[in-house]
């Protein structure tokens, strides 16, 4: 198995009285997607802000490209691009300046193929940046963090408030990223659709514990959803042990479980119920199911 | 090539990559020997992880219907025309079994459902040998 | 609420409470230290407040001002516009527009009047007058904020220039030749400055009209010159040839014209007009060379805070990921702030002895200098060299003290911390007012008078320089050597012009002093060692570090 890229360690965190980040440890391995999901609060930004050395871990060891950001900053941002939710770039520059300064940091940076990017984005390089769109700053940020060809794509929350067009632009990126040999992308994004279509493996945090993380296709075969029918309306949801989550009314209760730990028909007949539906959940349910525990 | 795939759905990608590859190469969109768009490409038209488009690619292999060639890409087999032929004297075949499930007085549905449940006893066993 | 005058009268008013109780705090307390200066004085000594009064005067005018500062920014940080959210409301823009006006001007005279007593006490101005100028500021520093608004926090820049034009039309009347001409007279300049205001308010009011109704062009159309400006001196658009480089560029633009932007626009608004109007006078003109020369260091203190901070323009301490992100050590990132502050300096010492330079060779009185330059030539043994060599002493150490005070603060401002930063703050306001209040002019003369008091001093200062260098060695030992070995030359060069300075003046004043003057050759030489930070400096990427990755 390949050195992990990312090897986070039992990182914790608190920020006052808030935990932000509880017990996390997880491995990305080189040449994949990996999705980073989870509810507004908690904890992506905070782990992304980890790997990338922004804040100090107070519990556990975070080692990008077996190096510790904090100690080494210089050695690990240089193969890193980054591409933040609001990218604070400075108003008073123009497009031509913030690349031409960017440049300067990466000595693999592809000067033909930013300026493709750019073409391609539609960007003005004599236009300040203070008067682009929104989604025009997210597209120069982009080909900030993509030009020079990274080895690891961070990404959080790319996509938020974008319109479909720059969403679309930056999904590109990231599998651009990921068919060179090698490059590995990170993201942290609640939109799902886009998490589902381009991850390989998928991670969620809930309150800063990490729920599961593992390959997309084991998630979605662990993960049942199964529609109960009772005779009698029920007033309280029925108690499914091993269930994730059970919501409902009435005579009609769905069941998110894991597939491994429950047998659809055993438990229907205990209950009382008959089994209507059986199939596999899609993430927004397996999610909403996670979210709400 | 304009496939919409739908990731919120019941089934995995990669089969639905499959089915609508499957119907192109059928209609003769896609014709016998010519080749498909790199996993690259594909993947970057789809926006969907390029292991996704592997996967169907070597599912189709698998089948039979493309040969990956090293180097150069991913063809239709020549002998897709023979899976036409394959098709054509697979329908009376289909058109008996259903007879016989109609005459047992089971409605669309039923039908529908068994057959689903069938093929994903089958496909549950074929993941599991393939990965033993 | 009775009524919409009201309901935005009490908008202003519980926005602004704290501020408003601070204002009264602060009349209160002035009138108390006047009552009580006062009242321990002479009968028959010159009644005039005492510079503390004065400076508490002074505050709570500021603040009165900070209340009615109505603008509301949509979002970024900094100064906004006019609150864009009472567009929506069923009143007239009139009298949106002339609410927090006619406020002010009620605000601010009341304030006059209740500090009318310890202000006027002196009769040079009467206070009609001074009301009229008063009025005349609030009117212009609203509609500055309004009708400017692209301007960024260039308006506060440009208020300050009104109000320094303000001060000076005040002092205009009193000027010699006394009693002033038609023209100087107090009635025509009051008239002149109020119609002025009108002239101004009418403006905003339809400014703000337009923007109201949708039409927001700019009245000033500055900004397209700007671009072109910018597009003509834009230089080589060829790739920087290392981080370091590209790191410069980044800070050069985000601030390294300020210091010299300041020194130029106050020779230019304040030095250049007093000097013509006392060019016969040539002692107040070599006073007026004195504080144009003392200016750049003064000007460094408050551009050295906002320097010590990781963003100039931000209220953020916090390191911008746009610069955390970079694949910079923090050492260079500290190396390069250093350098942008000492190419601002030369840049501002530059427009300084170039204005210097045509001022005293046009319009200059040279009585008093050409005075000093023959008493130093003929202490010197007649050596004109030397002379210029003093001149050139003066000029380098005022450099290196402006340089000082611009990078002194960066080991805790870069730390991240709004406590440290207020705190500097208030140690620089405090020493000041301490200074006004114990007259620490005086100072320098009580200490060499008599030698038993300075011997301390030679003590205090021989174990700070112990301190410091055992600091620097500290500070410094995990620096990269190239940073070490250039700075350590800056360093050299620094000192070594104070340490030349302070030895001519010692030789010049020795003749003037009673005995032990080889102590106070010590001190000087101590003092001097004292003057460059350096352990400061090393400690400044520490504490980069520190903020940049937040335990």
């Amino acid at each position: 198995m390949p050195e992990p890229v990312i090897a986070v360690d039992h990182l914790s965190r608190s920020f006052g009285d808030k935990q932000a980040l509880s017990d996390v440890s997880l491995a990305v391995t080189p040449g994949c997607v990996f999705g980073l999901v989870g509810e507004n609060g908690a904890g992506k930004s905070t782990l992304i802000k980890h790997l990338l050395g922004l804040w100090r871990p107070q519990t556990g060891t975070v080692r990008l490209f077996g190096l510790d950001p904090v100690a080494d900053p210089v050695a690990v941002l240089g193969r890193i691009g980054y591409l933040s939710e609001e990218p604070d770039l400075p108003g008073w520059m123009q497009v031509w300046e913030l690349l031409r300064y960017t440049q300067a940091f990466y000595p693999k940076w592809d000067t033909t193929y930013a300026e493709r990017l750019r073409e391609q984005f539609g960007l003005d390089p004599n236009a300040r940046i203070k008067t682009l769109s929104k989604g025009q700053r997210a597209r120069l940020g982009l080909i900030a963090a993509e030009a020079h060809r990274p080895e690891l794509l961070i990404l959080d929350e790319p996509s938020s408030g974008l319109d479909p067009i720059v969403r679309r632009d930056i999904l590109e990126a990231i599998i651009r990223t990921v068919t060179d040999q090698g490059r590995t992308v990170i993201f942290s994004s609640h939109l799902l659709d886009e998490v589902e279509r381009v991850s390989d493996h998928l991670a969620m945090l809930h309150r800063g514990a990490l729920r599961f993380c593992a390959p997309l296709d084991d998630i979605k075969a662990r993960h049942r959803r199964i529609v109960l029918h009772f005779e009698r309306p029920q007033q309280d949801p029925p108690n499914v042990s091993g269930a994730i989550r059970v919501a409902g009314t009435g005579r009609e209760w769905t069941v998110i479980c894991d597939a491994g730990k429950i047998h659809p028909a055993a438990m229907a007949r205990h209950l009382g119920a008959a089994v209507v539906d059986d199939t596999t959940a899609s993430l927004d349910e397996i999610f909403v199911a996670h979210a709400s525990n | 090539m304009t496939l919409r795939l739908n990731p919120a759905s019941g089934t995995p990608l990669y089969v639905q990559l499959v089915e609508r590859l499957k119907h192109s190469i059928a209609t003769g969109a896609i014709k016998a020997g010519e080749q498909l768009p790199s996993v690259r490409k594909m993947a970057e038209d789809l926006l969907i992880n390029p292991n996704t488009v592997i996967r169907a690619y070597r599912d189709l292999e698998g089948e039979g219907i493309v040969e990956l060639r090293h180097g150069s890409g991913v063809f239709v087999q020549q002998s897709v025309e023979a899976r036409a032929d394959v098709m054509r004297k697979a329908e009376p075949i289909m058109r008996s079994a259903l007879d016989r499930l109609e005459s047992l007085d089971l409605t669309e549905d039923d039908v529908r459902r068994l057959m689903e449940n069938e093929l994903a006893l089958r496909r549950d066993a074929q993941r599991r040998k393939r990965r033993a | 609420m009775t009524s919409p005058t009201a309901a935005l009268l009490w908008q202003i008013w519980r926005q602004h409470r704290e501020t408003v109780a601070a204002v009264i705090l602060l009349t209160a307390a002035g009138r108390v230290v006047d009552v009580l200066e006062t009242s321990g004085r002479e009968a028959g000594a010159p009644a005039d407040s005492s510079p503390l009064t004065v400076l508490l005067a002074m505050l709570a005018f500021l603040l009165l001002l900070g209340v009615f500062n109505y603008t509301e920014s949509s979002g970024d940080r900094g100064l906004g516009s006019f609150p864009r959210r009472l567009f929506t409301l069923p009143v007239t823009s009139l009298r949106l527009v002339t609410v927090p006006v006619l406020a002010g001007i009620a605000s601010i005279e009341l304030l006059y009047l209740l500090w009318l007593d310890p202000l006027s006490r002196d009769g040079s101005l009467s206070p009609p007058f001074v009301a009229v100028l008063l009025a005349a500021m609030v009117v212009f520093y609203l509609c500055i904020l309004w009708s400017l608004e692209r301007a960024g926090s260039l308006r506060l820049v440009m208020f300050g220039v009104i109000a320094v034009a303000l001060f000076v039309v005040g002092m205009l009347p009193t000027l010699a030749p006394t009693p002033p001409p038609r023209l100087r007279s107090e009635a025509v300049l009051g008239g002149l400055v109020a119609g002025l205001a009108v002239a101004a308010f009418l403006l905003s009011w339809r400014h703000i009209a337009r923007v109201r109704d949708g039409d927001d062009r700019s009245a000033f159309r500055v900004q397209p010159l700007l671009a072109w400006i910018a597009e003509a001196t834009a230089g080589s658009r060829r790739a920087f040839a290392t981080p370091a480089a590209a790191q410069f560029w980044f800070e050069w633009r985000s601030s390294g014209m300020v210091l010299p932007a300041l020194v130029g626009l106050q020779l230019l608004i304040v030095v250049m007009p007093v000097s013509w109007m006392v060019r016969h006078d040539a002692g107040q003109t070599f006073i007026i060379l004195l504080a144009a020369l003392a200016a750049p260091i003064v000007l460094a203190v408050p551009v050295g805070i906002a320097f010590a901070k990781p963003t100039f323009w931000s209220e953020d301490l916090a390191v911008p990921a746009f610069v955390a992100v970079r694949p910079l050590s923090s050492a260079d990132i500290v190396a390069v702030k250093v350098t942008v502050a000492a190419l601002s300096t030369l840049l501002a010492w530059l427009i300084l002895l170039v204005f210097v330079t045509v001022w005293l060779s046009s319009w200059g009185n040279l009585d008093s200098l050409s005075r000093l330059a023959v008493a130093l030539w003929a202490f010197h043994q007649h050596s004109t060299a030397a002379v210029y060599g003093i001149a050139a002493l003066v000029a380098l150490a005022g450099m290196f003290l402006t340089w000082r005070c611009h990078v002194s603060r960066l080991w805790s401002g870069l730390l991240g911390m709004r406590l440290m930063l207020v705190g500097s703050i208030v140690s620089i306001v405090t020493v000041v007012i301490a200074g006004l209040v114990f007259e620490i002019q005086q100072l320098p003369g009580w200490l060499v008078a008599d030698p038993a008091r300075y011997a301390p001093l030679s003590w205090i200062a021989g174990v700070a320089v112990i301190a410091k260098y055992w600091l620097a060695a500290y500070a410094w030992r995990g620096m990269p050597p190239r940073y070490l070995r250039a700075y350590l030359l800056m360093w050299l060069a620094g000192t070594a012009s104070f340490l030349a300075l302070g030895l001519v003046v010692w030789g010049m004043l020795r003749i003037y002093l009673p005995l032990d003057a080889d102590r106070l050759r010590s001190v000087v030489i101590l003092l001097a060692l004292l003057a460059v930070p350096l352990a400061r400096v090393g400690l400044a990427p520490s504490s980069l570090t520190w903020n940049r990755h937040r335990s």
